[in-house]
């Protein structure tokens, strides 16, 4: 079984750091009314953030096919539905 | 079998081992634990809806709250379970190259943050509950505590395991690989859903 | 050629020889008679599943009772007729948690918790409905209060089945000999949680974690009918496996 070498995990994570805290940067833009755009770029971090934990921490990268696949289907699904669902509110 | 040269954007692969890779493509853990991962994952996406169809019929009552909750505590969380995420991965791979003391020390540096987590997280609801803010205060607070409840049930459930690997590890002469992974690949889904929690609670407008 | 001799040959255990698992049997098709009788009490007679709101008004409530007091009646005395085919079910699955190479006394937990549930679980919610159905002209308030204490009790009676899932997910976990297969186990965590999420249904009268809730009812209830799925499932596997020099024995 194939390892992500050290200072590749150690990379994926200081970028996942980053990515936290620039989210956090980017929620705390809210105090004009682009909520939705706000909200978006939020979400999109959380994508990334939940791929790369998924491919490189639960090494689903060396994963067989279904396994990639599940994932994949996880990540969109639960997203899209979280933004359809904010963006449908009445 | 492929032999293809490993190209610069490979991921610290040797030459040889991504040429393997093609080959045979393992499942971390075992499939039962995926099964259960999967599962988890899908029950949290409940969750996750119940909260966003209830932040969509109450928008200005849930931003008033999320006001009310601490950004900066949820920050410093997602980077310790980030990090013990990351000691949780080094442990594995060196539980692979038959290091058991970094695998140990690993494991051990990635529980501390977990417990840390869980302090934090525990620190957090006491000076929320401290105001006044509790579970049936509104319908943003009933989804925090719910959603932050069960997610630390898991996180306790997950250090419990942790420390199962750990002995694993320490006090048996040829540690399992696949119960390493299996353990870690739980406790990275923690990771994982935490982040979507940070996004939904602390973050999103 | 006498037939005593012819006799004698035969071994000792040949009425057990020729059906050797047919206690286990009888009690394996328990358990798809029961979860359809429950089926047919909760969901068709009383409609106590889905459960009507904890958001109704007095006169909503007192509706329900009045206007479904028979179906109440025959549902209810059903169940407390059948729900004692529970315990065969709780009989086999010892048998075969018996059989795991993990504590003994983790199957035994097993059958004590679910015989303590078997009450609040359910029988209880009959208990005080069928109470609310013999006397519908009881006053409102009284009526309002069997109600809170049936369903209250049906969704929130989380403790026990909390116990039922983690010494079955225990067991099968550490089980050597694999009598049950390991999803089954990680499978009762699931169901472990959505008893914990079922807790706010102490506090709420409507949202998704009220009794009647997305998360707390119909979350929970999907996944409990997947888990005693696989589990009736796995059960079948697990008698028909099992040896036979076991029972002979």
């Amino acid at each position: 079984m194939p390892s992500v070498s050290r200072g590749r995990l150690t990379g994926v994570w200081a970028l996942l750091s980053i990515m936290t805290i620039a989210s956090w940067w980017t929620g705390s833009r809210s105090d004009g009314h682009a909520y939705a755009l706000v909200t978006g770029g939020v979400l999109l971090f959380a994508l990334i953030k939940s791929r790369l934990v998924i491919r490189y921490f639960m090494e689903v990268r060396f994963a067989p096919r279904w396994l990639r696949l599940t994932c994949d289907a996880w990540l969109i699904t639960v997203f899209a539905m979280i933004f359809a669902l904010y963006l449908g509110r009445p | 079998m492929n032999a293809r040269e490993a190209r610069p954007g490979d991921l610290g692969i040797s030459a040889s081992r991504h040429a393997g890779r093609e080959a045979k493509r393992e499942l971390p853990g075992d499939v039962d634990v995926w099964v259960f991962v999967i599962g988890e994952m899908v029950v949290f996406a409940a969750y996750f809806a119940a909260y966003v169809v209830d932040r969509g019929r109450n928008q200005e009552l849930f931003l008033q709250s999320q006001q009310l909750l601490s950004p900066g505590l949820g920050v410093v969380n997602t980077l310790v379970l980030l990090t013990s995420s990351l000691f949780v991965a080094l442990s594995v791979r060196a539980t692979r190259t038959a290091d058991a003391r970094t695998a140990s020390q690993c494991l051990a540096l990635g529980g501390a943050c977990g417990a840390a987590f869980a302090l934090i997280k525990s620190f957090e609801w006491y000076s929320k509950l401290r105001v006044g803010l509790t579970i049936s205060t509104n319908a943003f607070f009933m989804h925090y505590y719910m959603m932050t409840g069960v997610h630390f049930f898991h996180v306790v459930l997950g250090l419990v395991l942790l420390t199962i690997l750990w002995r694993e590890i320490h006090h048996t002469d040829a540690p399992r690989a696949w119960v390493i992974e299996s353990g870690a690949c739980y406790w990275h889904a923690i990771d994982l859903l935490w982040i979507v929690i940070f996004a939904l609670l602390y973050l999103m407008r | 050629m006498t037939r005593t001799a012819t006799v004698a040959a035969r071994p000792a255990t040949d009425g057990r020889r020729l059906r050797p698992k047919l206690d286990q049997w009888i009690c394996w098709w328990s358990i798809p008679i029961f979860y359809n009788l429950f089926g047919l009490i909760f969901v068709y007679f009383t409609k106590i599943m889905p459960p009507p709101s904890p958001g109704l008004t007095q006169d909503e409530i007192v509706a329900f009772i009045r206007t479904n007091a028979t179906n109440l009646q025959i549902g209810f005395v059903l169940l407390a007729l059948t729900l004692g085919l529970a315990s065969l079910s709780s009989g086999i699955i010892v048998v075969q948690m018996r059989r795991m190479s993990s504590a003994r006394v983790l199957a035994y937990a097993y059958l004590a918790v679910l015989a303590v549930a078997a009450l609040p679980g359910c029988l209880f919610c009959g208990f005080m409905f069928v109470l609310a159905a013999f006397r519908p002209d009881r006053d409102p308030r009284i009526l309002v209060l069997l109600y809170d204490m049936g369903l209250l009790s049906f969704v929130g009676s989380l403790g026990c089945f909390v116990i039922q899932y983690l010494v079955f997910a225990i067991a099968i976990v550490l089980d050597k000999r694999a009598i049950f297969p390991k999803w089954l186990g990680y499978m009762s965590i699931w169901g472990l949680v959505t008893e914990l999420v079922a807790l706010p249904s102490w506090i709420f009268r409507g949202g998704p974690y009220a009794w009647n809730g997305a998360i707390s009812f119909w979350l929970g209830t999907a996944i409990f009918v997947v888990w005693e799925v696989c589990l009736v499932v796995s059960l079948y596997g697990a008698v028909k496996r099992q040896p036979l020099d076991e029972i002979l024995a």
